[in-house]
């Protein structure tokens, strides 16, 4: 069920509802239903295969748990080969077929199933369980049902956030009561990552599409304006799920961790990590990088380790080579932020740029945003033929306008605009800027918060406002997909 | 905790009635509503409608997308067979199962139905464009049905956001659009058709330099069309009704690319269809001067000539 669609409208109500008029004993139960029948919606047979990983690690847990020395290892072992073995199989085997194949695909068999909505998301958080557990971090959790809940919850089954067992299960056992403000303010965050996803991501879709749907037809600006925008289509697409999410969650009294910290005004790549899918993230930094030795090895090592995980994190994504190079560029532009610390410091003094804050800031915000546009070109371009996007890479500056170019209209609506209107164009980039300056007045306060302190008329007057652009701006064709669900 | 619920309740529900109030009720109440039905092309309908049911038998009824609301002349066929002709092809993705039903209660013994679907074409369409069209003719809605309530709740909101967006734009911009058969822009209005239903709005308008290219989706398949054209077939049968199948007309320019796809279509017809198919899928492939605006538009000389095939085609079954 996509939390954009009509059925959506109807689930999370009922569910609510009844969630706070059972009492809390039975309230468990009722989400796990819920749970499943979300998931169900989707395609029924699948739910075997999630209840495979949670009878595995939900008995491994309590064996991790009794166990010591060896033992202990080898049940986390066990666990962790099935997890990753369903992933592997369900994700990757196709890929493994194909690169084998070398072009001879015509002798291989190619596996016919749809790959299991939502399964490196509930597989990861399932993994983060026993390891914790492992770990003497969490107790091995004895109630099946609410195991079985911790990863089947909902709100995040099929996109995350990508959570760990010593947040969400100790709040399973909290009474959780109707609170008027948290609930308010719950659906306030549900309403925004809707408005992010119908209205702004949607709408970029459209430029991004038009460009992405046919890369060789186009050359320079187009593909410019087009990344440019899929910037910003992902990340209102992920993190409006994300918002959606977290805000279903905190309905009901859930408190889910953050995923997004406005990632756009990251300074530096290593910043734009620890904003963006930081429950990816930092599972890949908890259970990878300093598994690996993070930091603390040798500088070979410790560029190994930086390039291998973010690798490792575009494969995660999906079983496709864009992927992976989407990955191991971000590898390849952190190993080059250790490597040239030296040099760009020597250039900021020589330039005296720290005297200039604001600039010295602004620079190194654009100069991050470009790095990561570049690599989303490879993200985007992921069910592309090679050849296709290497078209978009090769020419990305190829027949740049000249200064009389951009002067003429005709020129301007075609390639700027990517023939749309100048309306829907600015409409676009309005929408971009809204949502920044939200941000922008977020760093210090909520912006919920600050509506929650105006006069009723305000409130009643922004609510109306809202829920009528809502509508009136929004993208409603067909419920378009969450970009994150196919991983 | 009982009070605090009441007042979230009563809350949200006037926050509710408020917002979708405000699109209901500019839905129902639309100031541009009688305007609408003078002009929408979905209205046509009722020109439409009211010629099948007033023609006597025999006669010949087409039904098909807007290749045939394009692309055929219905008088040619009126001259070839001296029999009064209703052309109710309008839109293909009404579905297959909603236009055959719409014509099938006003066959009668003696009648001939010429199908013209198009390789897009789906046995269910789009519900919205339905939903709309029985805001014009409520008799529509005896001829659809939805999978679930959900999908109906849908659309039904899709169309009503869709009208609500329509009306501001109409009242911001303070006009609203005019049509003429006579311009040389116009194209789908109420007004665009002749008596037999053909369009004829486009004749005035200058033809597209280049007819953009149309893919058709690998997965397209035309077995659930079928099934109902099997079906509609089987019943007229009985009733003593003619009934036949001709290919969509297409763009010369994008046939070179979509070959493979209209062949494996064209399969699939061959090997389920009960009903005699006219000719084969290059019959109807016409060179891009021959078409309007799109691979499936043909211009006045383009439907004429498409015509003349439909008729010795026809003519060669009979025989």
């Amino acid at each position: 069920m996509l939390f954009n669609s009509i059925e959506f409208v109807f689930f999370f109500p009922v569910v609510t509802i009844i969630y706070f008029l059972l009492q809390h004993k039975h309230r468990w139960w009722w989400l796990l239903v819920s749970s499943c029948v979300f998931y169900m919606t989707f395609k029924p047979e699948y739910l075997l295969i999630l209840g495979f990983t949670i009878i595995v690690d939900y008995y491994a847990g309590i064996l991790i748990e009794k166990s010591e020395g060896k033992r202990r290892r080898w049940f986390l072992i066990m666990s962790l080969v099935a997890n990753i073995g369903v992933l592997a199989f369900f994700k990757y085997t196709n890929f493994v077929i194909v690169a084998l194949a070398q072009g001879d695909i015509a002798h291989y068999k190619i596996l016919d199933f749809v790959l299991p909505i939502g399964l490196s998301f509930h597989t990861f958080q399932a993994m983060s369980y026993t390891i914790e557990v492992f770990r003497g971090n969490q107790k091995a959790e004895k109630h099946f049902g609410l195991y079985a809940l911790y990863v089947m919850f909902y709100p995040q089954l099929v996109a995350g956030p990508i959570e760990r067992p010593q947040n969400v299960l100790p709040q399973f056992y909290q009474v959780q009561t109707f609170d008027y403000q948290r609930v308010t303010s719950g659906l306030k965050l549900m309403a925004w990552g809707l408005f992010k996803k119908v209205v702004i991501a949607d709408r970029l879709a459209l430029f991004v599409n038009k460009v992405y749907d046919t890369p060789t037809q186009y050359e320079g600006v187009p593909i410019i304006v087009a990344t440019f925008f899929f910037s910003f289509q992902i990340y209102c697409d992920f993190s409006g799920y994300s918002d959606i999410a977290l805000g279903t969650a905190e309905v009901m009294g859930f408190k889910l961790m953050k995923n997004f910290d406005r990632p756009y005004f990251s300074k530096s790549i290593s910043e734009f990590w620890r904003r963006w899918h930081i429950s990816l993230s930092t599972w890949f930094r908890d259970y990878l990088y300093i598994p690996l030795g993070g930091n603390r090895v040798g500088v070979y090592r410790r560029y190994f380790n930086l390039f291998f995980v973010f690798t490792m994190s575009g494969l995660w994504h999906g079983a496709n080579w864009n992927y992976i190079i989407w990955g191991a560029l971000h590898g390849l532009y952190l190993i080059g932020a250790v490597v040239t610390q030296k040099p760009r410091s020597f250039i900021n003094e020589k330039l005296q740029l720290t005297k200039f804050p604001f600039v010295f800031k602004t620079i190194q915000i654009s100069i991050t945003f470009v790095l990561v546009a570049f690599a989303w070109i490879f993200f985007r371009a992921s069910y592309l033929e090679m050849s296709w996007c290497w078209h978009l890479v090769s020419h990305l500056f190829t027949n740049l306008p000249t200064f009389s170019e951009l002067l003429n209209f005709d020129y301007v609506s075609q390639n700027v605009f990517l023939g749309f209107t100048i309306f829907e164009f600015c409409l676009a980039v309005g929408l971009i800027i809204f949502m920044e300056i939200v941000h922008y007045i977020q760093r210090d306060k909520s912006i919920r918060q600050l509506i929650a302190t105006k006069s009723p008329v305000i409130r009643w007057a922004v609510y109306y406002v809202f829920i009528m652009l809502f509508f009136i701006l929004g993208v409603f064709d067909k419920p378009a997909q969450f970009i994150y669900f196919q991983f | 905790m009982n009070k605090k619920v009441q007042q979230f309740s009563l809350k949200a529900c006037l926050l509710l009635f408020l917002t979708l109030g405000s699109i209901e009720g500019a839905y129902r109440f639309d100031p541009f509503g009688k305007h609408d039905l003078k002009t929408s092309y979905k209205a046509a309908i009722i020109d439409k409608y009211k010629r099948l049911e007033n023609l006597k038998s025999p006669k010949i009824v087409l039904i098909a997308g807007s290749n045939f609301a394009y692309g055929i002349n219905s008088q040619l066929i009126e001259q070839a067979f001296q029999q009064p002709v209703v052309n109710m092809a309008l839109h293909y993705d009404y579905g297959t199962d909603f236009m055959l039903k719409q014509i099938s209660p006003q066959l009668h013994t003696g009648d001939t139905v010429i199908m013209g679907f198009e390789y897009i074409v789906e046995s269910k369409g789009n519900l919205g464009e339905k939903i709309q069209m029985m805001k014009y003719f409520p008799k529509a809605k005896e001829w659809f049905t939805y999978d679930n309530i959900f999908q109906f709740i849908g659309a039904n909101s899709l169309v009503r956001v869709s009208a609500f967006k329509l009306l501001l734009e109409r009242i911001l911009k303070q006009e609203v659009t005019t049509f003429s058969v006579s311009d040389t822009t116009s194209i789908f209005f109420r007004g665009a058709l002749n008596e037999s239903g053909d369009l004829i709005s486009h004749h005035n308008n200058p033809r597209l330099k280049v007819i953009p290219r149309a893919v058709i989706n690998d997965k397209a398949s035309l077995d659930s069309a079928i099934v109902d054209m099997n079906a509609f077939y089987s019943k007229m049968k009985k009733i003593g009704v003619k009934v036949y199948y001709t290919y969509p007309s297409y763009a010369e320019s994008s046939y070179q690319f979509d070959k493979k796809i209209i062949e494996k279509l064209d399969k699939q017809l061959k090997k389920h269809a009960l009903f005699p198919i006219l000719g084969k899928p290059e019959d109807f492939v016409f060179v891009d001067s021959l078409c309007q605006d799109m691979v499936y538009h043909l211009t006045k000389n383009g439907a004429d000539i498409r015509t003349q095939k439909v008729i010795e085609l026809l003519k060669k079954n009979d025989n």
